[in-house]
């Protein structure tokens, strides 16, 4: 697999074309985080997310043939999870918020273990990674649905305003003004928080 | 600049997506203004918070399953149907030779009138409607049977629209001059009705071919009762000897072929209403349901109902980032847009096909030339 780490996502994806299914799992591999943790943070609910995700690489398999180089994989990739999110949306408009803040508690818990398992971090150390990481996540979740997309996208996903415009299909300086009020948002919140951002004022 | 134009540009900034130029137009405002400044090092800080935030992982089951699948699909290359194939010359050969087989046999298997034999029911009815139409004259039974007959059976994959809006003259031909790229490029030309009578064979053999057997044709050469249809009767309408019949059709796969059978004949209305009928009780991952989103698109477009053809692109675009007829979507999208006088709108849809389909470019750019010129 090795083999492929310096190779790009649309060369790996061609190879794949030809049948090469270890440029695939190298495509796997490397967007498997970022667009889980987008599906997540746009569903709310890491079962609904989990089931995006594989919905998504099947999307991905089964056109793999249609599959043109004309603009980045990435690209490609998120149009296809916004538009299954797009749909889950229209299928879930009544979106329960309870169940939302258990997904998300859940989630917390899920990564305190991650961490336990991969650091000798102390008790308090580990009790302050998962605070910040808790307020940061929460400020992220606090963004309108909108924002937070841009956000994620760009942050999380690499992708320039100008594919983040086309991905959802809105005009550049859109995308653009979602992010600085995103920005905004989300300094508001950790400033209200009272911490992380308190050395700045 | 002024305040308003630099708090505009500082995400660009931020994120390093300014020209040289402009960057450092807004560095010497930065540097000038206090106001900007501060809220500029307020956004470059709460980006850099943002850093530590996590990527939660989805579970391995999940990712074993989608190898699994990757695999699957790479061992099975034959199940991936390549349209390209259609447009390859030695594939033309075999259709014209399969063609001209099919026509003999059909010529000969049909007969002075075909298995008139079917069954006792069968035979009465025809008996009676015989007599009615007879006595009635003036009422039609079974029009579809005289429709079809106008308008010999037309398949299919290919949907002729005609009379799209002015449909680039020029560039409906360079885009056939791609040939192969994208397999949709009759879809452009505008068809007589005669060149579509001529085809009616060859499409029909088409289809054959690709495993798809025209509706019943059985229950076709049986003559089959269809609807009852009060209409004015006109000889030219109403043919002694109808060759294609079919019953009506009541499965989704028919209800389309009928669709596309209408578009063939620019009967857009009646196109429209089965496929807006029909897209409201299909299934979201229908496989049909792409191709009948786009259909009805083009409907709406010759129907001059351009602001829900609008509409109705846009969807299929968002929908379908994978579809091979993305590019023809974003052409009719440019259009519709310019028909409607949103004239920015139809260039920034030409920029983003030149942009992303190098072959086209040149046929987007004639297009944002010609809004220029107007």
């Amino acid at each position: 697999m090795s083999a492929f780490h310096e190779e790009s996502d649309e060369r790996l994806m061609l190879l794949y074309q030809e049948g090469d299914v270890r440029a695939f799992e190298q495509i796997l591999d490397r967007h498997r985080k970022p667009l889980y943790g987008y599906l997540v943070r746009m569903l709310r609910d890491r079962e609904r997310a989990e089931d995006a995700f594989q919905e998504v690489f099947l999307r991905i398999i089964k056109s793999r043939m249609s599959y043109e180089p004309s603009a980045r994989f990435t690209q490609w990739m998120y149009r296809i999870a916004h538009n299954y999110c797009i749909d889950c949306f229209r299928r879930k408009r009544h979106e329960d918020m309870e169940s939302l803040d258990q997904a998300r508690r859940d989630d917390t818990d899920q990564r305190l273990s991650d961490y336990v398992a991969a650091s000798d971090l102390s008790p308090e150390e580990l009790a302050a990674v998962s605070e910040q990481e808790r307020v940061l996540e929460a400020a992220v979740m606090s963004l309108s649905p909108e924002q937070r997309e841009v956000f994620i996208l760009r942050e999380r996903g690499g992708l320039s305003f100008k594919e983040i415009a086309r991905i959802l299909h809105i005009p550049i300086n859109t995308a653009k003004s979602r992010m600085r009020y995103a920005l905004q948002g989300l300094r508001k919140y950790l400033e209200d928080e009272g911490g992380l951002l308190g050395e700045e004022n | 600049m002024n305040c308003k134009n630099c708090q505009d540009q500082l995400v660009d900034l931020l994120y390093g997506e300014l020209s040289p130029r402009r960057r450092r137009a807004l560095e010497a405002h930065l540097s000038a203004c206090p106001v900007c400044s501060k809220e500029f090092e307020r956004m470059k800080a709460t980006r850099k918070v943002f850093t530590q935030l996590g990527d939660p992982e989805p579970s391995r089951v999940i990712e074993t399953r989608i190898k699994a699948a990757a695999q699957k699909e790479a061992e099975e290359p034959a199940s991936v149907f390549q349209w390209r194939i259609l447009f390859h010359p030695a594939f033309a050969t075999a259709v014209l030779a399969i063609l001209a087989v099919g026509v003999v046999l059909f010529e000969m298997d049909r007969g002075p009138e075909p298995t008139r034999t079917a069954l006792p029911e069968m035979e009465k009815y025809r008996e009676a409607r015989k007599l009615k139409s007879e006595t009635l004259g003036a009422i039609e039974y079974d029009h579809i049977e005289a429709d079809e007959a106008k308008m010999p059976l037309v398949n299919s994959e290919k949907p002729v629209p005609a009379a799209l809006p002015e449909p680039a003259a020029g560039a409906g031909a360079s885009w056939k001059d791609e040939d192969s790229k994208f397999g949709d490029e009759v879809f452009l030309e505008s068809k007589t009705k005669d060149t579509v009578l001529q085809e009616a064979p060859a499409r029909q053999a088409k289809k054959m071919e690709a495993g798809k057997p025209p509706i019943a044709k059985e229950s076709r050469d049986k003559g089959q009762p269809g609807t009852l249809s009060v209409r004015p009767k006109s000889e030219e309408s109403f043919p002694k000897t109808p060759r294609y019949r079919h019953v009506v059709p009541y499965t989704l796969e028919a209800q389309l072929e009928t669709a596309r059978d209408a578009m063939a004949r620019e009967d857009w209305k009646g196109a429209e209403t089965i496929y807006s009928r029909s897209l409201k009780i299909m299934p979201r991952f229908e496989p049909h349901r792409p191709d009948a989103e786009f259909n009805l698109a083009v409907c709406l477009i010759n129907l001059k109902q351009y602001p829900e053809a609008q509409t109705q692109l846009e969807k299929y675009i968002r929908d379908y980032p994978e579809s091979g007829r993305l590019d023809h979507a974003l052409f009719y999208l440019a259009e519709v847009y310019a028909l409607q006088g949103q004239i920015d709108k139809a260039k920034a849809t030409y920029q983003q096909i030149k942009e992303r389909y190098p072959l086209r470019a040149n046929d987007a750019q004639d297009k944002l030339d010609a809004l220029e010129g107007d």
